[in-house]
């Protein structure tokens, strides 16, 4: 259905251009002019594809039941399972990987993977989960009627029809497990080195830009060959959706499966999280009093829970306008130029957070001098957020059949009439999901916004990260109780998000 | 009045419409007759605006309204999915072309077009839980509420009983005659199409081959291939 | 249409391209060094230097340690003397600083740059970032302090990486190792954990520590043996010290630290303790110098030289030990004595100079991993 006109392109275009391709394009200009140091970084490129490729599969394995369950029965805490599995998502690398060795668990590689499923658990649940929720279970049914068993069903009915968003997110998580770089630091001892790790070592203690440029370009690749593959995976026939409620039942028979598969996947992903609550209550509490005192600390945490929200809001409102105006051009009947909009939109999830915040800084001087300003911050989270929300509302929009726009419009309403009150609403429930993300990324400081010089605003995770970075029990236990405090305001937010209603005539 | 004019639509090489003429007098009810693939459907969505004409025109009491946006022609086209909104209540559907028009008294004329179709009461049911004659109907409502200039319904009837079917047929024809409603009325079935119409036309790859009464129909068919379509053969 | 989308297409990267373009290989002069100023500049810190004007903000790129600690409170003093607000810019840490400031040396972002320490300094002073000033608290700093012949940096403060023991692991009659060679002994076995010098400035210090005592040609043979009596490496500071380190769980009661981290674990107890829980090993320390310089091309060359002042006065000195742990380089500045109290100072740090750091880093690093990893 043709939907949206080219001048939406521009703004996110533009957007994409001018604080990511052409930083870039400046640093590994610059990097590569500059004389070879000699160094040849090469080893770790295929063992960065291949656990970011079994981070995938594992996180898909993992996160699956948990977003059937989710997709297919209604039952009581159901949303607050929903924000819970989120707050992961947002937690410093460092303080969970920090997490997992208390539990006990060595650096390995398969530790590495975990670490990489407890994260991106939220990203399959929340895109898989919102399509999977809104299947038309007719099909399913049939199916069966017709005598198909549960699995076989499953198999060539739902599967097919949760291919777009099943691919969505296993690209999302690719990319993300793709550049992990403090889980890999922290947990991967010594013997694992991802390209982002080295990307680092080599730029920031070497300061060989040459060959740190030379590894930002094979990550590049790698992105855009899996991209490319993702692109192509990506055809065919939108599906169906059908409003929440109707595909939601009570789970009857299989209660005790449904909270099963519950627990035991809340289990990976609250453990680590309990450990740091509890550290953050030892000595009596001793964390809490620390950040009560005046005086410990720079900044108060109300003010830093402060900042990060504000920063958080610039980042959601620039995304979902960023990303709902490229959204919906991409949707529309697939131009060609629409295509290679949306996959440049995913280029930041590929790409080094120290190639971008150094682009930033030789790029970002002229017209106007943004290389030291507070904006940089949410512009940085912006990039990371903008491809979440094309992610999840591209399928929405393509699922909305050409008539309903149609029957509106025979019934007298105007274009704009017609998206506002039909188009809107229907894709309301992706884009609350879609602005959830951002908040999440920017709450967690997610991408380039740590190789920047900025303001020294400080957020909850820079506050947790000085107070983790020097001895003391106490200044200790306040870093996990910020991470604490982190978690609560990420899960408060996820349930506004989750609440969250666009448009004239409410949401699904 | 409504006069098309060699109205061509071209989908490939497939002519849908094929330089297409056809005139609906004001209030007159014409079914228009045809088998799958006639290009019915791509008539009413062209007239509609919904479909770019390669050629040909249509105008409206002698306005050429060939360049008017869809949402500002008047006219009501009733879809054969039914195409109900479905994060809106039947009442909200209904009354969504009132609500467009910016009409006043929208809940007495929701709850009035839902008595037209026997569906009085429905107002606050979602739409999911309805059987597909009960979609069928509240579609028929929110088409016919407005009162268009001109109603087009494509196969209005179809997923209903024959029961049910017969009543609707008559209301319908009671509501249509009662607010000299210009229509369209597209069905495959021809005794639907002689109970209801004034006048029939006979839709045949892209054209029209014939006008005119059942009566007519049956007895001059312009070639054998019509004569065989309007035989009562059950 | 296709036609029309590939138009569009090409007209994007045309934009883009042309965007690029315009942004590379350009050095805009904007900026003018005021070095007319300066012959008055180096002697005196005049207040008010600005009278009638508008206020002049100096902007400060440092390290998210140093920054993470700023406060209204920390240059309230100076800009009530000069005049001068100072705004503060966090640059992760000190080797992204570095390079930030090196990648931007043609438009630098900052007027001053505090933060560079030893181990980067010959990087900075080679890719030229610093323009020559002379604090006149220089006489107050000591000598072996003043890496710098050339005045383009200015001492700040310093610190020293030690080994750090957790005295609960060492019952009456343990004594724990005193020197870098006791580490090799079978009693001390599995009980260390260091930092990767690659990926840590504290891991880094120490390598340079066993390099400087045990030399060219010996270090490699050291480090064998102390991975064969069970050294654990891991990658940074953190993971080290909260980790691995006894005291806060892990089973390693030897952990590459800083001196003043014992005086760290008594302030920030709770509940309070009576003494410090951890101890300094003195031998094998390796001294970190921390230093201040102004950034070519900065248009407020005098401000930035009073800030630099202020930086090496006496009174933001004496702030600089209990907010950033380290010591002061002013010898006139005080220092707390919890400091002296809880913690020995070692009385001669190792050092490598500057430029012999900066021309074998790579290569030592990489031997090292060579040895260590598997």
């Amino acid at each position: 259905m043709k939907r949206g006109r080219w001048w939406m392109a521009v703004p996110p275009a533009l957007f994409i251009g001018w604080f990511f391709l052409y930083p870039v394009g400046e640093l590994l200009r610059l990097s590569l002019t500059q004389p070879w140091s000699g160094r040849l970084p090469g080893g770790v490129i295929l063992f960065t594809l291949g656990q970011a490729l079994a981070s995938t599969v594992l996180t898909l394995l993992v996160a699956l039941p948990l977003t059937a369950v989710l997709s297919n029965f209604d039952f009581p805490g159901r949303s607050a399972v929903r924000a819970v599995v989120t707050v992961p998502f947002v937690m410093p690398t460092m303080v969970v990987a920090a997490a997992f060795l208390s539990l006990g668990l060595p650096a390995s590689i398969w530790t590495i993977l975990l670490a990489h499923a407890f994260y991106n658990l939220a990203v399959v649940v929340r895109t898989v989960g919102t399509t999977w929720s809104r299947l038309d279970r007719l099909p399913y049914d049939s199916a069966r009627v017709l005598g198909a068993g549960r699995f076989t069903a499953f198999r060539s009915i739902t599967l097919p029809m949760l291919k777009p968003s099943l691919l969505a997110a296993a690209a999302i998580v690719f990319l993300f497990s793709f550049t992990s770089f403090g889980v890999v630091l922290v947990l991967g001892g010594l013997k694992y080195r991802t390209i982002e790790v080295e990307i680092y070592r080599l730029a920031v203690t070497f300061l060989d830009l040459p060959a740190a440029g030379a590894l930002a370009i094979a990550q590049l690749l790698g992105v855009g060959l899996v991209m490319a593959v993702y692109a192509r995976a990506q055809r065919g026939a939108p599906t169906q959706l059908v409003p929440e409620m109707s595909r939601l039942r009570r789970p009857g028979r299989r209660t005790g499966l449904v909270w099963a598969v519950v627990g035991v996947t809340l289990a990976l992903e609250v453990t680590p999280l309990v450990a740091l609550v509890r550290r953050s209550f030892q000595g009596n509490g001793a964390g809490w009093r620390f950040l009560a005192e005046a005086g410990t600390t720079a900044v108060t945490p109300a003010q830093a829970i402060t900042n990060s929200l504000r920063f958080a809001s610039i980042t959601v409102v620039t995304a979902l306008l960023l990303g709902g105006l490229a959204a919906w051009v991409i949707a529309g009947s697939g131009r060609r130029w629409s295509r290679y909009l949306d996959l440049t939109l995913m280029l930041p999830l590929g790409t080094s957070a120290v190639t971008v915040g150094l682009g930033f800084l030789v790029a970002l001087d002229r017209p106007v001098d943004l290389r030291t300003s507070w904006l940089i911050v949410p512009i940085a989270h912006s990039l990371i957020a903008i491809p979440f929300v094309v992610r999840v509302t591209v399928p929405a929009l393509r699922s909305i059949r050409a008539e309903l726009m149609e029957a509106a419009a025979v019934l007298g309403a105007s274009p704009r009439r017609a998206w506002r009150v039909v188009e809107l609403p229907l894709v309301a429930r992706s884009l609350a999901v879609g602005g959830g993300f951002a908040a999440a990324v920017s709450l967690g400081e997610f991408g380039a916004s740590t190789f920047i010089a900025r303001p020294a605003t400080m957020t909850i995770p820079t506050l947790l990260f000085r107070l983790l970075g020097r001895p003391g029990s106490a200044s200790y236990s306040g870093a996990m109780a910020m991470a604490v405090i982190l978690m609560v305001v990420t899960a408060a937010v996820m349930l506004l998000a989750d609440r969250g209603r666009v448009g004239e005539m409410g949401a699904f | 009045m409504l006069e098309c004019r060699q109205l061509t639509k071209r989908f490939g090489r497939r002519s849908a419409l094929d330089r297409l003429d056809l005139t609906v007098a004001t209030g007159e009810i014409l079914a228009v007759l045809g088998p799958s693939g006639s290009g019915k459907s791509t008539l009413l969505r062209s007239i509609a605006g919904l479909e770019d004409l390669d050629a040909g025109s249509v105008w409206w009491d002698g306005e050429d309204v060939t360049t008017k946006p869809v949402h500002q022609r008047g006219f009501g086209l009733m879809f054969q999915s039914y195409a109900l909104f479905p994060h809106m209540t039947v009442g909200e559907n209904v009354g969504f072309g009132l609500r467009m028009q910016g009409a006043e008294d929208v809940a007495e004329r929701v709850r009035e077009a839902l008595a037209w179709v026997g569906m009085a009461g429905f107002a606050d049911r979602t739409v999911e839980g309805l059987s597909g004659g009960e979609q069928q109907r509240v579609a028929l409502a929110r088409s016919l509420a407005p009162r268009p200039l001109m109603v087009m319904l494509d196969e209005p009837l179809g997923a209903l009983d024959r029961m049910l079917r017969r009543r609707l047929l008559r209301e319908t024809e009671e509501i249509l005659r009662a607010t000299s409603t210009t229509t369209i009325y597209v069905t495959h079935d021809h005794e639907e199409a002689g109970a209801l119409a004034d006048r029939i036309a006979v839709l045949r790859e892209g054209r029209i081959i014939q006008t005119g009464t059942l009566e007519e129909l049956a007895a001059r068919p312009a070639d054998p291939w019509v004569a065989e379509f309007v035989q009562d053969d059950h | 249409m296709r036609h029309r989308s590939s138009v569009v297409f090409c007209l994007f990267g045309v934009a883009l391209l042309g965007l690029a373009a315009c942004g590379a290989g350009d050095t805009p002069s904007t900026t003018q060094p005021t070095t007319s100023t300066s012959a008055t500049v180096t002697t005196l810190a005049s207040p008010s230097t600005t009278g009638g004007k508008a206020p002049v903000t100096l902007t400060l790129l440092s390290h998210d340690s140093f920054a993470g600690a700023v406060t209204d409170e920390t240059f309230a003093a100076f800009t009530a003397e000069t005049g001068v607000e100072v705004r503060v810019l966090a640059a992760g840490d000190a080797g992204a600083m570095v390079n930030q400031a090196v990648l931007t040396k043609d438009n630098p972002i900052a007027d001053v740059l505090f933060g560079i320490d030893d181990t980067f300094l010959s990087r900075g002073l080679d890719e030229g970032i610093f323009t020559p000033y002379r604090s006149r608290h220089l006489e107050a700093i000591p000598d072996e302090l003043q890496l710098d012949p050339g005045g383009r940096v200015t001492p700040i403060d310093y610190g020293d990486v030690c080994l750090n023991y957790d005295l609960a692991a060492f019952g009456a009659g343990e004594i724990p190792p005193f020197n870098l060679e006791q580490l090799l002994n079978p009693e001390f076995a599995g009980m260390l954990v260091v930092e990767d010098p690659s990926t840590s400035s504290p891991g880094l210090a120490f390598l340079l520590a066993t390099i400087a005592s045990f030399g060219e040609d010996g270090w490699q043979q050291y480090w064998e043996q102390l991975i064969d009596n069970g050294a654990k490496v891991v990658p940074d500071w953190n993971t080290a010290y909260y980790s691995e380190f006894s005291r806060y769980g892990g089973d390693r009661p030897i952990v590459v630290s800083y001196a003043t981290s014992p005086v760290a674990e008594f302030l920030f107890a709770d509940p309070p303790v009576e003494a410090a829980p951890t101890a300094v090993i003195t031998e094998g320390c390796y001294r970190q110098i921390e230093f201040a310089g102004i950034l070519v091309g900065t248009e407020q060359r005098v401000a930035a030289g009073l800030l630099v002042d202020y930086l090496a006065s006496p009174e933001f000195q004496s702030t600089i030990p209990i907010t950033w742990f380290v010591l002061p380089a002013n010898e006139r500045a005080e220092i707390p004595a919890e400091f002296t109290r809880h913690t020995i100072f070692p009385a001669a740090p190792l050092a490598i100079d500057p430029a012999t750091v900066a021309a074998n880093r790579d290569r030592w690093i990489r031997e090292w991993s060579e040895i260590v990893l598997p």
